[in-house]
Formats: C-alpha cells, sequence, structure tokens
C-alpha cells in the first residue's frame, strides 16, 4: 500500500558526512521532496530537513528504522506548526497566506478550520496571524 | 462621502468613540494583535443595538453584502501617498466568496476580522436586552462630566504637503 507522510529530521553534526536520503531512495524506493532544509542556531547547531516521503507501506517503515538507526531524531511534521485555539479568533487574516491551503473558511460557522495534513511547516502564517495564534515547535 | 444609489456609503464613512473600563473586560473581546510590517493594535469587539424605529431604519440596516461596496486600494503606492486612486470597488458578496477577478487576473480574498466572534456578540447582546439586563433607555454609565478630572488631550495637528 503506497503512504505518503511528511517527516522532520534532525541531524546531529557527526552525520552531516553520511548521505541518508541517497539510501532512502537506492535501497527503499522511496519518492522525497524537501519542504525545508536549514542548519538550526546555537545550542544545537543541527542540520534540519523537513521531508515528504512516498513508497510502499513496508519500505517506508523499513526507511523510517534505518534512519533512526543511523542516528537522526525523526518527528511527524504535524505536530510542528500548531494552533492555539484559545487565541484564535477566526479572524481569517491566515486564510490567503498558506501555499497549500491549510486553511478553510466554514461557510456555516464562519470559523476557520486548520488542516494540520496539509500544512507543510513553511511559517508563512506564523506572523500573518494577527493574535499570534499559531505556533511552531520544532 | 461616495454613495450606492441606496445610499450604501462606498467608504470608512464614520468612527465610534467609545470609553470604558479595560479592568472590566472580557478579553474574548478584547484581543492584542500585531500586524507584521505594521504595528501593534488592539482588536476590538463591540455590540452595537441599533433600534428600528421606522420603514427608513429598517431600510438601511437590512443592506445585504451584494450591496456593500468596498474600495480595492494600492497599499504600494497610492495608500502611503495619500492619493485618492483606487483600483476597483467590489462588493462584500462578491469578497466575502473567496476570491475575486482584478484586472484580469484571479486573486484570493480573505478577511481580517472575526465574523463569529461579531455574531457571537450580537447573539449575547440580544439576550441581554431580551432578558433585561441590558437597558436600552437608559444610560449604562454617564459620560464624564467636567467635575470627573478627565480632560481631553489635543491632538496636534501637522498637516502634510501633498
Amino acid at each position: 500500500m503506497a503512504v505518503s507522510k511528511r517527516v522532520v529530521l534532525h541531524f546531529p553534526r557527526r552525520l552531516v558526512e553520511k548521505p541518508v536520503i541517497y539510501h532512502l531512495v537506492r535501497d527503499y524506493n522511496l519518492e522525497f521532496n524537501i519542504l525545508r532544509a536549514s542548519i538550526t542556531a546555537e545550542p544545537e547547531e543541527e542540520g534540519l530537513l523537513v521531508l515528504q516521503l512516498k513508497g510502499e507501506q513496508e519500505e517506508y517503515d523499513r526507511g523510517i528504522k534505518f534512519l533512526l538507526k543511523s542516528g537522526l531524531k525523526i518527528q511527524s511534521l504535524s505536530q510542528d506548526v500548531t494552533r492555539n485555539e484559545a487565541r484564535c479568533t477566526h479572524c481569517g487574516a491566515c486564510v490567503t497566506i498558506c501555499p497549500p491551503g491549510a486553511f478553510e473558511l466554514d461557510r456555516k460557522t464562519r470559523q476557520i478550520k486548520f488542516d494540520d495534513e496539509k500544512c507543510v511547516a513553511c511559517g508563512l502564517c506564523i506572523k500573518a496571524c494577527p493574535p499570534r495564534a499559531m505556533e511552531v515547535h520544532f | 462621502m461616495p454613495r450606492t444609489e441606496a445610499d450604501v456609503p462606498k467608504r470608512g464613512a464614520g468612527t465610534l468613540a467609545v470609553i470604558g473600563d479595560l479592568k472590566q473586560m472580557s478579553p474574548r473581546w478584547l484581543v492584542g494583535t500585531s500586524m507584521y510590517g505594521y504595528g501593534v493594535s488592539l482588536t476590538v469587539g463591540i455590540g452595537v443595538p441599533i433600534p428600528i424605529l421606522d420603514e427608513e431604519i429598517l431600510r438601511h440596516t437590512a443592506v445585504t453584502d451584494a450591496e456593500i461596496f468596498g474600495a480595492v486600494i494600492d497599499y504600494s503606492d497610492a495608500y502611503p501617498n495619500l492619493k485618492p486612486d483606487i483600483i476597483a470597488e467590489i462588493s462584500y458578496a462578491e469578497l466575502k466568496s473567496g476570491a475575486v477577478k482584478l484586472q484580469g487576473k484571479k486573486v484570493p480574498t480573505g478577511s481580517l476580522s472575526s465574523y463569529s466572534r461579531a455574531v457571537e456578540i450580537a447573539e449575547t447582546l440580544k439576550g441581554w436586552i431580551k432578558s433585561g439586563e441590558f437597558l436600552l433607555t437608559e444610560a449604562v454609565a454617564p459620560l464624564p462630566g467636567v467635575d470627573s478630572g478627565v480632560s481631553f488631550k489635543p491632538l496636534p495637528e501637522r498637516p502634510l504637503e501633498i
């Protein structure tokens, strides 16, 4: 069964030389799309890679095991950009800013629905949200 | 004030000056906001009861989204240079649909104020009026008089040379 998942990978310094993504493709047949790549600031100073991975469920699971064995830290992306429901006023400022369209206006309630499955953690909504209800955790 | 044939204003038509004790207010209706690139502001939810005393008031309050027009303004040039030019006039019905056609292109549109909170505050006020908690013919509190010690700080006018 084919799966598509978004993951956040944390690379400690010692793994910088290791071509892990190459192995995901060659050994586990996973299609990857880089959503974000950066080196985080101090004190961690680690590599951060946000990837979309597509492939067969079994190969995906084995690929993840390989990454963990290599020493990477993995998180699922949907944990990373969250909405503070107490702060959100449903003003709608986020709707047009979001590139993958993760925010949608519910016509009946006029409230804004946030679909964290569509979110690619680009971070544009963080500053766009007037009451600062959107939070990013990496 | 430019108005439509039905007498609906097509630009910002009035400002409500309000006074109240912040410490008695609920943070549900008074929200600190920050507009990136602009600065910090206060988002305020106000419920205003409008008495329908005659047919004319009814006509003016029964206006639909399709009959209310807003101007599309160029924030990069016209706005900072105080030029009166506008790009287009589009109805609220179209703006609320999520996308409009502007200069031949499809442009996404969204809101900056919470419609759901507006409805909530209106319903809350309606409830208070119906239950007698909020009176319509009696002032909630008097405006500060001469003896209150409240004085206005005059605004220094600095007219711009346009």
